[in-house]
């Protein structure tokens, strides 16, 4: 699928006061479209220099930069566009893909809805908007925005996966069984095998959810998060060298794919290969800047490099952020020790004794003494 | 020949064959001897064994026959000339596999057997236990009743479990994660500890020995502090860290013992009278009489130490009553509880 809407806007090139930017502009566009797309992003700069309210060519230039996945310029250049013409859909889309392919779908997601009010009828829209509704566990908005999909498209698998997996998990489940019904009758398709490992993942069936996930890959490669998928069943079931492969490959297909990216770098940092570590968690943290888990990991990578200031800078906000991150609080302990902090390094065990004492308490079967 | 020029001729062989091999260099401790007399001692020590080939398997050699009955399956063990096989059976049908390698505490706990078959590696359903003196279920798995005879075997190894096995059981089985079976060499060895041996040699060869100064090269743990060498045994033994991030407190965990020690009162992070090295030399076998750990007690308890107190009690065999010894449930084995302190009747095991 390619969201990519090259605007063309000859009628502003042709009142340019000099024969140099329509030179340049007409050139860089033939250049994007040959594919050449560092050239034409070097020159649509140079006309943005000279004419830095040409919007349509803010918003060429943020295609280029997307095609050559350098998603963070191109989100800026779109931004720029949109404030001087908002009503400008195809932008809007690809801003919304941009934040999406960087898997920053809460980003994504309110510039996805105002495409899908503003145009109901696009179905490429209305994918991405349940997609990103889907990947945040919005249930209920993905069967809104799908079931008038699922009646314009009943053949389109990709419906009937995201519609099905939404109605299960709303626990509508006759319902979404004849969609998967649908998708499994449909003969043997990637999405089917998708949606059969990853009830067998929810069940904690790693080894039938990797035969599932190993098929659907088989079926279609392309499929980033099927790569993602299949690498967490590899791990789980203990191959380690297989799911790493596999990770890459879905980066391969989506270079921002969270999963990857943190496993990755997780993976790396066991290796020792810390810079290669850095590279994938700041890459999976530019995708959910927040998320405990990359940070936890970068904190891991600073205190195996003996950046012991810096796990403990990124370890201390973790756990005033998250106090039952007992991992955190660990990790700090061991900070404190070697920073020669010993009465912090207690106090830190402490609290992590609380915590696993109050997480046994919890469990079932434990009786309190 | 003098003993500087075979050396010389020695590190050169194995650089050129290590290159050759794209491997890293095999070293043993005879490798190790001239210059180090430890290196003599510490083969024959109990983590010298921790991984046995099935050749030179102790336990294997001693005990050609060996076999039990649990639940529904008979297992057992026969050597054939240097080799042992594995069988299961149902009484209708049997299975069998080889040995590869024996691991654990080696003679003087217990030992589990690697089985392998078609290129998969097994974990065996049976261990060796010496208080049994002979065959009992694996520690982990005498609650659960296996699913079936494939089961009863053992459990199918991951790469990622034979990495955490061997990465701690051998020496330079493991790089960076991924196997390097051929320059393996079986059982906690100089290189585990130590470092690059090689780069170690070849600097010798110039007696530079720059790679002592390489943080995680040839390095010697005297010097370091109480916290650093328990989270260096603890690579192995179980760190604090470990232990507690699995969340699960229980006497499951007395067996690791640098997590145990620093949690115990007395446990100072700058103080090497309170590391694992001030008890245990690793290049011998672990020492069984309490008086011989006195001295080290005394050393802060007897004046030394600001807050240290003395015993009331007595000032000897400290370590029979702060130290209890407390049995593993289905590691048939009372192990030693490193967390120091002031033992009550009745408590609850502190986890």
């Amino acid at each position: 699928m390619r969201y990519v809407i090259l605007i063309l806007f000859s009628s502003m090139v042709a009142l340019a006061q000099t024969p140099s930017p329509q030179a340049l502009v007409q050139d860089a566009i033939q250049q994007q479209r040959a594919g050449h797309l560092e050239a034409a992003v070097t020159e649509y700069r140079q006309f943005l220099k000279l004419r830095p309210d040409a919007t349509a060519i803010h918003s060429n230039l943020g295609a280029a930069l997307a095609g050559l996945g350098r998603f963070e310029e191109a989100i800026s250049e779109y931004q720029i566009a949109l404030k001087q013409s908002p009503e400008l859909a195809g932008t809007r889309l690809n801003l919304a893909l941009a934040y999406y392919k960087m898997g920053r779908f809460s980003e994504a997601t309110p510039e996805l809805e105002r495409v899908h009010k503003e145009s109901p009828t696009d179905h490429q829209a209305a994918l991405l908007l349940a997609d990103c509704y889907l990947r945040m566990g919005r249930d209920d908005d993905v069967i809104r925005v799908l079931e008038p999909e699922e009646k314009s498209y009943p053949d389109d698998l990709a419906v009937a996966y995201m519609l099905g997996t939404a109605l299960i998990h709303a626990k509508r489940v006759p319902e979404g069984e004849v969609l998967v019904d649908r998708i499994l009758r449909n003969g043997d398709s990637a999405e089917a095998h998708l949606m059969l490992g990853e009830a067998r993942m929810n069940i904690s069936d790693f080894a039938g959810a990797r035969a599932e996930f190993a098929k659907a890959v088989a079926l279609n490669p392309k499929l980033g998060d099927a790569h993602a998928l299949y690498a967490r069943s590899l791990m789980m079931t203990g191959d380690s060298d297989l799911s790493a492969k596999e990770f890459r490959a879905a980066l391969t297909y989506e270079p921002y794919n969270f999963d990857a990216n943190l496993q990755l770098g997780a993976a790396a940092r066991l290796q020792e290969n810390y810079k290669e570590a850095e590279t994938y968690l700041l890459r999976a943290q530019e995708t959910r800047p927040d998320d405990p888990g990359v940070r936890y990991q970068l904190a891991l990578v600073a205190i195996d490099q003996s950046k012991l200031d810096d796990a403990r800078r990124t370890l201390e906000s973790l756990v005033k952020q998250y106090p039952q991150f007992t991992e955190a609080h660990v990790s700090l302990a061991l900070v404190y020790y070697r920073l020669k902090r010993p009465d912090d390094g207690k106090r830190e065990r402490q609290i992590v004794l609380k915590l696993t004492a109050e997480a046994q308490a919890k469990q079932p079967g434990v009786h309190q003494q | 020949m003098n003993v500087h020029a075979r050396r010389i001729a020695f590190v050169l062989s194995l650089l050129l064959s290590a290159a050759a091999s794209g491997q890293r260099a095999q070293i043993t401790p005879a490798d190790c001897q001239d210059c180090h007399s430890q290196a003599a001692t510490q083969p024959s020590t109990t983590m010298g064994h921790a991984l046995e080939t099935v050749e030179k398997s102790t336990v294997l050699t001693l005990h050609p026959v060996l076999s039990a009955a649990i639940g529904k399956y008979s297992y057992r063990i026969v050597r054939n000339h240097n080799q042992s096989l594995y069988s299961v059976t149902d009484g209708s049908r049997t299975i069998s596999m080889p040995v590869r390698w024996a691991v654990g505490a080696s003679f003087a706990i217990g030992q589990t057997y690697i089985l392998e078959k078609n290129g998969k590696f097994y974990e065996s359903r049976v261990s060796w236990f010496r208080e049994l003196k002979g065959l009992g279920p694996t520690l982990g798995s005498q609650n659960i009743a296996p699913a079936n005879l494939d089961d009863a075997v053992g459990r199918l190894m991951s790469h990622d479990d034979l990495v955490q096995c061997l990465a701690c059981h051998s020496t330079n089985a493991v790089s960076r994660q991924n196997l390097t079976l051929q320059t393996m060499v079986p059982g906690v060895q100089c290189g585990h500890c130590h470092g690059d041996l090689a780069k170690h040699l070849y600097d010798q060869i110039g007696s530079t020995f720059a790679s002592q100064q390489l943080p995680g090269q040839a390095f010697s743990l005297k010097s370091r502090s109480a916290e650093d060498v328990a989270d260096f045994c603890g690579n192995c033994h179980r760190t604090w860290a470990q232990i507690a991030s699995q969340g699960n407190p229980s006497i499951a965990n007395v067996r690791f013992q640098p997590y145990r020690l620093t949690e115990s009162q007395c446990f100072d992070p700058d103080d090497p009278r309170i590391s694992c090295l001030a008890c245990h030399d690793p290049h011998k076998e672990v020492d069984s009489r309490p008086a011989d750990y006195d001295a080290t007690c005394n050393a802060c308890h007897a004046g030394g130490k600001t807050g240290a107190k003395t015993c009331r009690v007595s000032n000897s065999g400290c370590v029979t009553c702060h130290m209890p010894k407390l049995e593993l449930p289905g590691g048939h084995f009372r192990f030693t509880d490193h967390r120091i302190r002031i033992v009550k009747p009745g408590e609850p095991y502190p986890g």
